[in-house]
């Protein structure tokens, strides 16, 4: 099937099958072995079968990053949270804000406080994630 | 005085092809879809992402808010307006309409269920629960192919199903329509779909 697949000569293709290569699960950066996308089937894997904890913990992360109220069957990107953050700390040392506007002391404050909810949403689901390293 | 110049540029025309992704994941709360330096979806983050192969003639993407008006007897225009449904859709003529594992089981929301073994793909028909999945179509820029604009919608289903046209003379296509729903919990004005452009 490998050479009917469109996705195998990119970037993406390459990822996956580094993934399927070094057997890390979905989700799992296979060079790092942080988790960059969670699904219920990972969670499943690494609470070893226990699928009302699996459940509990999607739900909790999904809650944690303001993913909403999100399927059992979606992916949580958890990759994008960091970048988030660091595009606006990108704007703030610029002395824009989110509009392309020079930065005033109103418009610095409310740089300031989607700064702050989203180094706590970052926190939040690191803290979710770590507690299930921990077992 | 100097006058307003006018904003012609040719550069942000949109002449270019898009790649349509089934089941890419969620963003979080102000985030965006990641990608890989090549405008795939990044792996890791979007472990079941998949591409849906050639369209006859592209994707169009339609974000639509329905309105009523709202009339008072004393004036002739509407005074204010309620906004009823947000309809937000990427729809496009699917053609590897062959590709049963890659292409056409995701197109069954709610009735197909996708099952193979060593002789056979197959599809079979009949009411199941349906599962949501976020679409993703990705376009490279024409001003510069190493960025795109995505267009995201976060909570979806293929509104057309399966349409199959079997014929030989032209190509056969199954339209197809993902249309939008909300994510509630998620900020009011983030729940259905995002589109940006990489700078």
């Amino acid at each position: 099937m490998s050479d009917q697949n469109p996705e195998v000569n990119s970037e993406f293709g390459r990822g996956k099958a580094l993934a399927q290569e070094r057997g890390v699960l979905p989700g799992i950066d296979p060079e790092t072995g942080e988790i960059g996308g969670v699904t219920f089937r990972l969670l499943y894997n690494l609470t070893n079968g226990d699928e009302k904890a699996a459940k509990d913990l999607f739900y909790r992360i999904a809650r944690a990053g303001g993913y909403g109220d999100v399927g059992i069957n979606q992916t949580l990107d958890i990759r994008g949270i960091s970048r988030a953050k660091d595009d606006l700390n990108d704007l703030i040392a610029r002395g824009l804000d989110q509009e392309g506007q020079p930065l005033d002391l109103f418009g610095r404050r409310l740089m300031e406080q989607k700064i702050q909810f989203h180094d706590n949403v970052l926190n939040e689901v690191k803290q979710q994630l770590r507690d299930l390293e921990r077992g | 005085m100097p006058g307003t110049s006018l904003h012609f540029d040719s550069s942000l025309i949109t002449l270019n092809y898009g790649w349509g992704w089934w089941d890419v994941a969620i963003p979080s709360a102000g985030a965006r879809l990641s990608l890989h330096t090549d405008l795939t979806p990044e792996s890791v983050a979007n472990p079941n992402a998949k591409h849906l192969g050639h369209t006859d003639e592209g994707w169009e993407f339609s974000a639509r808010a329905e309105r009523e008006d709202q009339f008072a007897d004393e004036q002739a225009a509407a005074i204010d307006t309620s906004i009823t449904q947000l309809e937000a859709t990427l729809t496009a003529s699917l053609i590897q309409t062959q590709d049963i594992s890659g292409t056409m089981r995701y197109l069954t929301q709610g009735f197909g269920s996708y099952s193979t073994a060593a002789s056979y793909e197959q599809i079979t028909g009949g009411i199941i629960p349906v599962v949501y999945g976020a679409f993703a179509l990705i376009a490279p820029l024409k001003a510069d192919p190493t960025k795109a604009i995505i267009y995201h919608l976060y909570k979806s289903l293929n509104d057309s199903g399966l349409a199959n046209q079997i014929r030989r003379r032209t190509k056969g296509g199954n339209p197809v329509a993902f249309r939008g729903f909300a994510i509630t919990s998620r900020a009011a004005a983030d729940q259905v779909f995002n589109v940006w452009k990489q700078i």
